[in-house]
């Protein structure tokens, strides 16, 4: 019982941080069709700003995680107006770029913070007890918080009128243009959404793992691993493979060994790189 | 689109073949002048890069593939070298080349299922076939020994002197090889799926089957050299399978300038060196190196060989003028 309430658990919780950094990833691919390798960064960052607003200068947990989603998210969008936009057509160059920033933001946070884990305080103390299995409320408030915002997501892309142009941009880009929407523009708001959600889960893990410079990786491969099983672009898709990576991640992990999780995603991105290219829910592989 | 008349017009083939003899003597001349251990070492590791950047440019600066997961051969033939020689007994000699062949096995398997995918996807499968590998190095620590890798493996050659020339001389082979390739219809072949790959299959050829060739010559060239590392260190470590190194890797090339035999030769020994003289730097050497690579992509993003050669122009236009 106390196995299944952990698997339970502890895969809706990671299942809903996985997609709420992928979808962002994923946002940027569908609309952009960018592989931004210094997606990770972003979650990173919003570890990093946390801490030092709430840790060293002592601002409120509210404020604080405002600010630093804030800040992630000019990150976002000046590496997308200054680093992506010159060369948005050379897929390998993107890559290569994103990967170089991704590389120099750890570097810099090994700087300014040094290598060891900055901790910061839970933003809710206490924690529920479900049949033997500890949880706490940090984690409980950041699968709502993840739910919330990917929910969110979703009405601003199907609802408003700055959403539904970022699918039009996604969909055919010239004809956007000859309706009235710049692309430049929307590709600038896509960067600053998807920068600002994975800094919100970077903001919500702070307390539950240690920021550390080397952390972008983890969520980097994570977000990939969504995005290829759930279909790159596809923010359905993206929801139902974060949720399945979360459930079978913990499973593996509670039912044969803590090492195996790693393998988990690593196996199924090649599988259904094999046999199904397109992933769950993509549209066209190419 | 390339030139042809720049890439196989006599002026160029013996202009290049002048400058392959160049660095081939200077390479070989170079310890009457170094003599000290410490620059020889780093020469050696100069030279091992050199042939990593290199490899990797084959497929990807050719045909437009990025390869992520390079370590997986580096280590994946560093590892079965070590294994080999301390669990069966062979020598370099032996190692050598089967931690080739396997990395080339290693190529086959992943090309022929992965291949056919393009763009990131490429990118990300390779990867993950890196990171399986490392994991793997870390799960069964009983085998490969975990995060200490594997000690004891015989030496390459037993003076830096002598390592300095079995490198540096597997170094020029490769840059020759690699240098009759681009010239040959293979060659052309690569770069003509690099420009448009359905044009390519258009016009009658099997692109997957080279690509897949590429892949394993590309996979070789890595595992000789993972293998010649592991021996010249007389250690093996995760560290050789781990994605930094593939990063590591892809940037030396991309800095010096993807597609061209010359660009990642010049980008592996500029970052290497620039890497080893930045250690007075203390804690900011890796800072300020990062923050170089990512100026020169950002300024340069055709790589360092494009900004020289534009340079050369301009100073020979002047000279005329």
């Amino acid at each position: 019982m106390a196995t299944l309430i952990n698997i339970l658990v502890l895969g809706a919780i990671w299942g809903a941080l996985y997609t709420l950094i992928a979808v962002g990833f994923t946002l940027i691919f569908g609309v952009a069709g960018i592989i931004n390798l210094s997606h990770g960064t972003f979650y990173m960052l919003g570890a990093y700003l946390a801490y030092t607003f709430m840790t060293l200068w002592k601002i409120n947990v509210p404020m604080s995680a405002l600010m630093a989603v804030g800040v992630t998210a000019l990150v976002g969008i000046l590496i997308d107006r200054f680093g992506i936009r010159p060369m948005r057509e050379r897929h390998v160059y993107v890559l290569i770029i994103t990967l170089a920033l991704a590389f120099f933001f750890q570097e810099l946070m090994y700087a300014l913070y040094g290598p060891h884990g900055k901790a910061v305080k839970s933003f809710v103390s206490g924690e529920i007890i479900l049949a033997n299995v500890h949880v706490t409320h940090q984690k409980i408030l950041t699968f709502f918080v993840s739910g919330a915002l990917v929910t969110l997501l979703w009405f601003f892309i199907k609802k408003t009128k700055t959403g539904k142009s970022t699918s039009a941009v996604a969909q055919n880009r010239d004809a956007a243009i000859l309706v009235g929407i710049r692309p430049e523009r929307v590709y600038l708001i896509t960067a600053g959404i998807s920068a600002a959600l994975a800094s919100v889960a970077g903001v919500f893990i702070a307390p539950i793992l240690e920021a550390v410079p080397t952390m972008w990786v983890f969520p980097l491969f994570k977000a990939f691993a969504v995005v290829i099983i759930g279909g790159l672009g596809s923010i359905e898709g993206a929801i139902i493979a974060g949720m399945l990576l979360g459930y079978s991640e913990t499973m593996v992990s509670v039912l044969i060994s803590a090492n195996y999780p790693d393998m988990v995603y690593l196996v199924a991105i090649i599988l259904v790189l094999v046999l199904r290219p397109r992933g769950l829910m993509g549209k066209r592989a190419h | 689109m390339a030139n042809l008349e720049d890439l196989y017009g006599p002026r160029v083939y013996y202009k290049r073949l002048f400058g392959l003899l160049i660095l081939s003597v200077s390479v070989l001349l170079a310890p009457i002048v170094v003599r000290d251990p410490y620059y020889l070492e780093l020469l050696f590791l100069c030279h091992y890069y050199v042939i990593l950047a290199c490899s990797w440019d084959l497929l990807t600066g050719f045909t437009g593939n990025v390869n992520f997961g390079h370590a997986f051969f580096i280590g994946g033939a560093g590892f079965a070298g070590a294994l080999l020689n301390l669990h069966v007994g062979w020598g370099p000699w032996l190692t050598l080349p089967i931690g080739g062949l396997v990395a080339a096995l290693c190529g086959l398997l992943v090309g022929s299922f992965t291949l056919r995918l393009r763009g990131p996807y490429f990118a990300a499968v390779t990867f993950c076939f890196a990171t399986l590998l490392y994991k793997w190095i870390m799960i069964r620590y009983e085998i490969f020994g975990g995060e200490e890798g594997l000690p004891g493996i015989d030496w390459l050659m037993e003076t830096p002197l002598g390592n300095y020339y079995f490198s540096g001389i597997l170094m020029l082979a490769v840059i020759s090889f690699l240098y009759l390739l681009s010239k040959s219809s293979f060659g052309l072949i690569l770069r003509s799926i690099g420009e448009n790959e359905i044009a390519s299959e258009g016009s009658g050829i099997n692109t997957t089957f080279y690509k897949i060739v590429a892949f394993m010559i590309s996979a070789f060239m890595a595992g000789v050299a993972g293998a010649m590392y592991g021996h010249a260190q007389m250690h093996v470590g995760p560290e050789m399978a781990h994605d930094s190194l593939s990063a590591l890797v892809l940037i030396m090339a991309v800095v010096g300038g993807m597609g061209s035999i010359i660009g990642p030769i010049i980008g592996a020994y500029l970052l290497t060196l620039v890497n080893e003289s930045l250690r007075f730097m203390g804690e900011f050497r890796l800072l300020i190196y990062s923050s170089a690579v990512v100026a020169v992509i950002l300024f340069a993003p055709k790589g360092l060989l494009d900004i020289i050669t534009r340079g050369l122009r301009r100073l020979a236009r002047q000279e005329t003028t």
